[in-house]
């Protein structure tokens, strides 16, 4: 098998060439787009918010090709540079039989919830995602060990889907697929996203595809839409096939004309290694039963209210929350039911062009910390 | 969070939908005097079905890309899932999407 030393650049060089090459017009077409977003954090409530966040200037950059190969194929290649240095976010071909089945191949986002079909920062109204989806910008992300599923979660695999209008009222979507899936080392006790960088090649650790799948109802009436997803996923994330996860959702999108009211719900369960020595390992004992529970459940959730203001101007407000139950390593500082809310008032302004400044302040409510403020400014812009 | 504060944040939230409601939507024909009412109908459709995922301003930037991209465009965001778009709707949002290109003839960003 051949095992990139350097996808990014492999990424970048496929980018290039499919940007540069000279296709002939008559059934091909070609667009780029992209999008960058400078996001300013700041922790007031810490003297140094660099001990419990990434703080300060982030920057997220995205550069995207597609190809079309005639009405029914097409390519895409993105490349997306974050915290994270340059990575491949999308790589992939599409096969469309007709709109009820497609298949994707390649390096994608599985279709799972709602809320990373908006992931692009010039997509989404708030410097920062949800909790469900956060990827790295939410504070004490050392303990909560980032959300549910990080997103764009961006994994090798094929998917299979469609959609089906019933009527010009009823839309059905369906998605199923086969990824390399979550990963972590051997004894682990939870996922370790760097392990699915490219720093660590983007091959699977453990030969066993994760699985899943999402279906989604839409009414459509005039200017109201109601969508109402479910979504799951499971598989294993060790090398050696010994810890299992599951993951389910559910998300609910309101949208009458261009007020959007948004809420999705996350769930994981996530086996750990008890290792030679639970007693050691882990800060509580064994159950009334005599034996340590080998599993945690993650909760994450998501209620969100945007509303347009006037030309230039939205103003977004969001609740949103994780909650963690069971037993945690002794190094953890958190306990065996931890939980943090958020609150967040935020507006997003149409500076030039699709040029946009963000707002937004947010109130961490910690069961197991004091509680924490951050503030975001950030300028958005799509190419 | 206490009563009073969550009493604050739905007064909060309650204003914000009165005056969303009571404003003028932002959509493709910011700045159009006077056009047709065939335009108008099709470009309140598309300003709605687009930003149910990006901001309108993600799609005026593109002005001066061509019929054919624009097709291809409008292709690409009818087959994202749950787009609610219809097969008819796309047809309607390219025909707005014409319509406001040709308002903008120094628009070009290359031949389609």
């Amino acid at each position: 098998m051949i095992q990139l030393r350097y996808p990014g650049l492999g990424g970048l060089a496929a980018l290039l060439l499919l940007a540069t090459t000279r296709l002939a017009p008559a059934d091909t077409e070609r667009n780029f787009a992209g999008s960058i977003q400078l996001d300013y954090m700041a922790v007031p409530t810490q003297n140094v918010g660099r001990t419990i966040a990434l703080d300060a200037a982030t920057a997220e950059v995205s550069l995207k090709v597609t190809q079309d190969f005639g009405d029914d194929m097409s390519a895409s290649v993105k490349l997306c540079v974050g915290c994270h240095g340059v990575e491949a976010a999308m790589a992939f071909f599409d096969l469309r039989v007709a709109d009820e089945l497609s298949f994707r191949v390649g390096r994608f986002t599985p279709q799972f919830g709602s809320f990373p079909l908006r992931s692009d920062p010039a997509n989404h109204r708030t410097s920062d995602k949800p909790l469900p989806y956060d990827m790295g910008r939410m504070v004490r992300i050392g303990e909560w060990n980032l959300g549910v599923l990080p997103s764009p979660w961006v994994d090798n695999g094929v998917e299979l889907s469609g959609a089906h209008f019933f009527s010009e009222s009823i839309q059905l979507d369906y998605a199923g697929y086969a990824i390399g899936g979550p990963r972590g080392a051997a004894g682990a006790a939870d996922f370790d996203y760097k392990l699915s960088r490219s720093g660590e090649n983007y091959v699977d650790n453990n030969s066993r595809p994760s699985i899943g799948a999402r279906v989604a109802l839409n009414v459509l009436s005039g200017g109201t839409t109601v969508t109402l997803g479910a979504s799951g996923m499971a598989g294993t994330y060790d090398p050696q096939n010994h810890l299992d996860y599951q993951i389910a959702g559910g998300d609910l999108v309101v949208q009458i004309s261009r007020i959007f009211l948004r809420a999705e719900y996350l769930i994981r369960r996530t086996q750990m290694s008890l290792g030679s020595d639970p007693a050691a390992r882990f800060k509580y004992g064994p159950g009334k039963n005599g034996a340590y529970d080998p599993y945690f459940l993650k909760q994450g959730y998501d209620a969100e209210l945007e509303v347009p203001i006037d030309d230039r101007l939205d103003v977004i407000g969001r609740w949103d929350g994780l909650r963690r139950q069971g037993n945690v390593l002794r190094t953890s500082a958190l306990g065996s039911d931890s939980a943090v809310q958020r609150y967040t008032l935020g507006t997003s302004v149409r500076l030039r062009g699709a040029t946009r400044l963000k707002l937004s302040g947010e109130l961490y409510d910690f069961t197991d910390f004091q509680s924490e403020i951050a503030v975001h400014v950030a300028v958005t812009g799509a190419l | 969070m206490t009563a009073p504060g969550r009493t604050r944040w739905l007064a909060l939230l309650t204003a914000l939908l009165v005056v969303a409601c009571a404003a003028q939507p932002h959509d493709f024909l910011a700045g159009i005097p006077a056009p047709p009412p065939d335009i108008r109908g099709a470009c309140d459709l598309a300003t709605v079905k687009c930003a149910r995922c990006h901001p309108i301003e993600r799609v005026t930037v593109y002005r001066g890309i061509g019929p054919a991209r624009w097709a291809m465009y409008v292709e690409q965001m009818r087959l994202k899932p749950s787009s609610s778009i219809t097969p008819s709707d796309a047809a309607i949002i390219f025909h707005c999407l014409q319509f406001v290109e040709q308002q903008c003839p120094g628009c070009k960003r290359g031949p389609s």
